[in-house]
């Protein structure tokens, strides 16, 4: 019997879309990372994304569909014409249990061109099952490669404290559950204030992901937080719109002789020998300077969103 | 409205039947044949009515019973009606007891699954 694990793994069955974090400054928003995320085999059940991955898990697959999102991902990533920084979405137990997955990864990386310093692992982790020895271990490899760690659904199951103190990652992704009407509710606001302070504390980064409204923004923005996420910038988009919007943005950077330049250490508030390209390398005064040019090409949000 | 129904059977010859005989009652019918795909299902998507098999292959030893189990905790409003061969009275029970509907004796009747599923949820 063909079961939804064979689908999914099946040459060809995985495509990758890609949603953009932005940076907030005084005057506008900047895309600083490119979130890779897997799209199932269409016509099954798994071409929800929820599904595929609650799945993954059940059948105790989530290496083994890792394998296949990234692989996917990289495939599409390495046809990129510059240096993009992106995140990958990866399940904690794939790095507890699969030894050879980041070694794997390294070769897979090299093949598609991409620098580590150009990566960001999002970690994710609903199981209960934890072994923080192994867990460690590979932590301290991924920091080793090179990479950035963001610690995702933060505000959310398993996404805890202890797995904050664990992974010292750059970068804490709050879940949309946290984000979701914060504009309307104190006590979601007074876990924004909370949270900021202990990631300034911890030397972390907040990203408000699932921002989908002016308000919910303009909150965020309230707290301090300036890395943002949601469909009030941008829905998912395809590579073929990433390659687009790239050569929008080479085109409006013209020539310009300055280059502006984010490292995620940079957008972490670290000082590394990270160097990361802005996604696409937009200088800062270009995008203030023509909002609208950027906005109008990532389709959904308006151009007012970026005034503040 | 259509009533959403998720059939579970790994047996895909005959949920295919299922699926045309319920999606031609009215009925918006989604199909997995796996229990670790139907509890994914449960999580991800609003039904009102699941009728699954008790006996599902798996090797990570989840069945039918597991898609009750996490049916009555994501989704506790939802009917269930869960079928077997196995018809002795202790099976029944514990898929009564775990918070099956209705149960029924493989061989199945469409006839008759469409009635139990009918009194669950009644057509509005």
């Amino acid at each position: 019997m063909s079961t939804l694990l064979t689908k999914i793994m099946a040459p060809g069955a995985l495509s990758t879309v890609f949603q953009p974090i932005y940076r907030l400054d005084a005057t506008g928003a900047l895309p600083v990372i490119l979130e890779c995320l897997t799209r199932g085999p269409a016509g099954t059940n798994a071409d929800h994304a929820g599904v595929l991955f609650e799945y993954a898990q059940l059948k105790a697959a989530e290496s083994q569909v890792d394998r296949a999102c990234i692989a996917a991902a990289l495939q599409t990533v390495a046809t990129f014409d510059h240096p993009i920084t992106i995140s990958l979405n990866v399940f904690a137990a794939t790095l507890v249990r699969d030894a050879d997955f980041l070694p794997w990864l390294g070769k897979l990386m090299a093949q598609a061109n991409l620098d580590p310093a150009h990566l960001v692992f999002e970690i994710v982790e609903h199981g209960e099952a934890w072994n923080a020895e192994a867990f460690g271990c590979a932590l301290r490899d991924i920091r080793q490669l090179g990479c950035g760690i963001a610690l995702d659904d933060v505000g959310l199951a398993h996404s805890n404290f202890q797995r904050i103190l664990q992974c010292n990652p750059e970068f804490l992704k709050l879940d949309r559950c946290i984000i979701r009407e914060c504009d309307k509710d104190t006590r979601r606001q007074a876990l924004l204030r909370s949270l900021g302070l202990l990631a300034h504390d911890l030397g972390s980064k907040l990203i408000a992901e699932g921002v989908e409204t002016q308000s919910e923004l303009a909150t965020v923005r309230a707290h301090d937080i300036d890395l943002v996420q949601g469909f009030v910038f941008s829905k998912p988009v395809s590579a073929a719109k990433v390659h687009e919007l790239s050569g929008i943005a080479r085109s409006t950077a013209g020539q310009r002789a300055t280059k502006w330049s984010t490292t995620a250490d940079e957008s972490a508030g670290r000082d590394s020998a990270w160097k990361r390209q802005t996604l696409w390398d937009v200088p800062t005064r270009e995008v203030a300077a023509k909002p609208e040019t950027f906005m109008a090409a990532t389709g959904d949000a308006q151009p007012s969103h970026l005034v503040w | 409205m259509k009533t959403q129904l998720l059939l579970v059977d790994d047996e895909q010859h005959l949920q295919a039947l299922m699926a045309e005989f319920f999606s031609s009652n009215r009925y918006e019918v989604q199909c997995a044949t796996e229990a670790e795909e139907a509890i994914a299902m449960i999580r991800h998507h609003h039904f009102d009515l699941v009728i699954s098999d008790l006996e599902l292959n798996s090797v990570e030893g989840l069945n039918g019973f597991s898609v009750l189990k996490a049916l009555r905790q994501f989704a506790p409003n939802a009917k269930i009606i869960v079928y077997s061969g196995h018809t002795d009275a202790q099976v029944m029970e514990a898929a009564l007891r775990h918070g099956g509907n209705k149960f029924l004796a493989k061989p199945l009747a469409l006839t008759e699954l469409l009635a139990n599923a009918e009194e669950l949820c009644p057509p509005s």
